[in-house]
């Protein structure tokens, strides 16, 4: 009965704890992890053969009970799995695209590779994982098509504006060839043909005002 | 349902090599037998055979241990069920692939690692993040299960070796844990061995192959990856 009722509990507070507190802790880690990852990154290369033992002891938390506890030995030999994992994994793959003549490795090939190797229970989750991440990816990659869009709207715009400047320059050749015309020697005859008719108006006028002084002298005598 | 249905054969083993403790378990595992009814008749048939043989006080300390094994074993097959059930949830919870719980740099280093490795298209090291965390998740699991068998609440190495011991799919990782930690595992399961190991340990394949449904052979490469476990598994059912 004692020990009925011992497994009856640990199943609870597993239930209990999974469903609440790692949640909490995750939310929190992360933060902190993503400076550390940062600080590991720039400061050791030995450990880039191995994934981040805080990221490691994170996920790790998530399936024990909140009251359990995880020794350092065990995230380090977990870290080493994972890293086991990924060469065995992409080894699989790798010969797979080998035999195809291909040179990169796709998701598929992972999925493909992730089966062959007995993990089953995987494939399914992450088929539709790749599913989703392409339909999103697939989105996100119209926006920089519209934005080369745009730039080829903005260059036609450029060659506008200089079929306008042409235009502009047009104009001021017209201009030029109008200021050859006034330096050129028609001009001249204009100033002769302006000049004629002042001097008989000129003529005429004197002309009237002695007929007025032969007037005058007349009636004087 | 099939795999449930496999998980109950071994309650019914238990009640039909049955001591009164034994029977008084089965209200606790309420269930109908979907499985082939050949194939219980047979295991039935081998753990009456094997039951007869022990001593009266070595047969009810083995017919306990057996009991409380089997109902850790239980447990773990629901966790590893409800594992697999929320991870469809998640994913199909999952909206954003920027934000990983594995940085996707180091992923694609350890792929680049292998000199055959050429180009990585940018799927794959987020596929790699997706599948590492459900092999961290697995395999922690399975080593908890070790943890709670020895009655700690630390994690040790030790655990995480038992559950590459007992699980097929983890074979790649043998020669990762050291011999210590295996020596363990090893001398932890010997005694409960030695007795069933001839007989049932022959005729487990012969029992387990023919009458599984293609849903059923992961359940089967669960077992089969408990080589060393088998003969208490068998000797349960």
């Amino acid at each position: 009965m004692e020990d009925e009722s011992h497994n009856n509990i640990l199943p609870n507070g597993f239930n209990t704890g999974s469903t609440e507190s790692p949640c909490l802790k995750t939310s929190t880690m992360t933060t902190q992890h993503n400076n550390n990852n940062n600080h590991q990154n720039h400061s050791n290369k030995e450990q880039d053969r191995f994934l981040p033992i805080a990221n490691v002891g994170r996920i790790m938390k998530k399936v024990i009970p909140p009251n359990g506890k995880i020794s350092k030995d065990a995230k380090e030999t977990v870290q080493e799995c994972v890293s086991e994992f990924i060469s065995f994994v992409t080894g699989e793959a790798s010969d797979k695209c080998q035999r195809e003549k291909r040179k990169t490795i796709n998701g598929d090939d992972v999925i493909w590779a992730i089966t062959t190797l007995g993990f089953e229970d995987y494939v399914e989750p992450l088929k539709t994982y790749l599913q989703k991440y392409k339909e999103i990816e697939g989105e996100k990659l119209n926006i920089p098509k519209q934005l080369r869009s745009e730039q080829r709207l903005h260059q036609h715009q450029q060659n506008h504006n200089n079929n306008h400047d042409e235009n502009n320059n047009q104009p001021f050749n017209g201009a030029y060839a109008s200021s050859n015309l006034i330096s050129q020697p028609p001009y001249v005859p204009t100033d002769q043909k302006f000049s004629l008719p002042f001097s008989p108006n000129s003529i005429q006028n004197q002309l009237r005002q002695q007929e007025q002084i032969d007037s005058v002298g007349h009636w004087y005598e | 349902m099939d795999h449930q249905g496999h998980s109950q054969n071994p309650s019914m083993g238990v009640v039909g090599s049955g001591a009164q403790l034994a029977y008084g378990s089965n209200p606790y595992q309420p269930g109908q037998i979907t499985g082939p009814p050949g194939s219980v008749v047979t295991s039935v048939g081998t753990i009456q055979s094997t039951g007869q043989p022990a001593g009266a006080q070595l047969g009810q300390h083995q017919l306990a241990y057996q009991h409380i094994h089997q109902q850790q074993q239980h447990q773990l097959q629901q966790q590893l069920q409800q594992f697999w059930s929320s991870q469809y949830q998640e994913i199909e919870k999952v909206t954003d692939f920027k934000n990983h719980s594995l940085p996707l740099a180091r992923i694609k280093k350890i792929m680049k690692a292998d000199e055959d490795v050429r180009m990585i298209s940018a799927e794959a090291p987020v596929i790699f993040a997706r599948a590492c965390e459900m092999f961290i998740l697995e395999l922690t699991l399975r080593s908890w299960n070790h943890t709670e068998e020895n009655k700690r609440r630390t994690l040790q190495k030790n655990d995480i070796a038992a559950a590459i011991t007992r699980t097929d799919i983890f074979d790649f990782l043998v020669d990762i844990v050291p011999r210590e930690d295996l020596k363990d595992e090893v001398l932890a399961s010997i005694p409960r061995g030695t007795m069933p190991v001839a007989g049932p340990a022959d005729a487990l394949p012969y029992c387990y192959m023919p009458p599984q449904h293609p849903s059923q052979v992961g359940a089967a490469g669960v077992i089969m990856g408990k080589p060393v476990m088998d003969p208490n598994m068998y000797a349960q059912q």
